[in-house]
């Protein structure tokens, strides 16, 4: 394992993640794995599916211990979401949104 | 005669309280990697949330939350944000669950969402005078509908503008 790597910004990962699965996985999965968690491994473009995200995080993070991974799920616009937020509720203090 | 009475049911209550706008909360303890690192959080359960816990990220920093990576979150606008993912257990009172931690990075509180109620099989109960959380066995339930068909892709939505962002006097200053 090589010390000397590049480390992404949060932001970085989530749309390298989200690029990777867009091109590569996205039309594969959407056929037959609809609502599934897709856990991808940004370092390698690697992709795990669980039914749920800890078995899609937790196959993925044995596949490559030092992995950077983004979850998605398959068929939905985001793999959680919420009611109770907006975008303007208060400055982000790790992505800066 | 008296017929005998029907074994009853166990049934674990847990209980919680409205706040002074009626949203249901509980308490629960956190952590991560051991559970030498739990705390002690009064936690909102939002049915609107579709994950387990939603945690602003400060809190979680004494927690020893293991970090995984990213994801992203839909919001109450349709907009979608990126948020942190982390991995961790909680406990409502003696029982646990594990499950995928959302490392919230803006100002708020904690949520607990419809993916802990249902790793801990529990049916929220809320009433005028506070909440409770009952197994969720003990709740008769009709057979559980085919499931919904899935929202179709859209295009984002654009922006949304603030009153204020469109106030001429604004746009002077």
């Amino acid at each position: 394992m090589s010390t000397n790597r590049e480390f992404p910004t949060p932001s970085a990962i989530a749309a390298l993640g989200q690029k990777i699965y867009e091109e590569r996985y996205k039309v594969a999965l959407e056929e037959n794995q609809q609502g599934k968690f897709v856990a991808i491994n940004v370092r390698n473009s690697e992709a795990s599916v669980g039914d749920t995200p800890e078995q899609a995080l937790e196959q993925a993070r044995a596949k490559s211990r030092d992995g950077l991974f983004h979850l998605i799920r398959v068929g939905f616009p985001s793999a959680y979401s919420g009611s109770s937020q907006t975008a303007y509720d208060t400055q982000d203090w790790v992505f800066g949104r | 005669m008296r017929t005998p009475e029907a074994p009853r049911q166990l049934m674990t209550l847990k209980i919680g309280y409205l706040d002074g706008r009626g949203h249901p909360h509980v308490k629960i303890r956190v952590w991560g990697l051991s559970e030498q690192f739990a705390q002690e959080f009064e936690a909102m359960i939002d049915t609107g949330f579709t994950g387990f816990l939603s945690i602003p990220i400060t809190a979680a920093f004494p927690l020893a939350i293991t970090l995984f990576g990213t994801t992203s979150y839909m919001l109450a606008d349709g907009s979608t944000s990126p948020k942190l993912l982390g991995f961790g257990t909680v406990a409502l009172e003696d029982e646990t669950a594990h499950g995928t931690i959302v490392l919230e990075s803006k100002s708020s509180g904690l949520l607990l969402g419809m993916e802990f109620l249902q790793k801990l099989k529990k049916a929220l109960v809320v009433g005028s005078n506070g909440v409770v959380l009952v197994d969720d066995h003990v709740i008769p339930m009709p057979p559980a509908p085919a499931p919904a068909p899935l929202p179709p892709t859209s295009p984002p939505l654009p922006p949304l503008t603030r009153p204020s962002d469109e106030d001429p006097q604004n746009k002077s200053k």
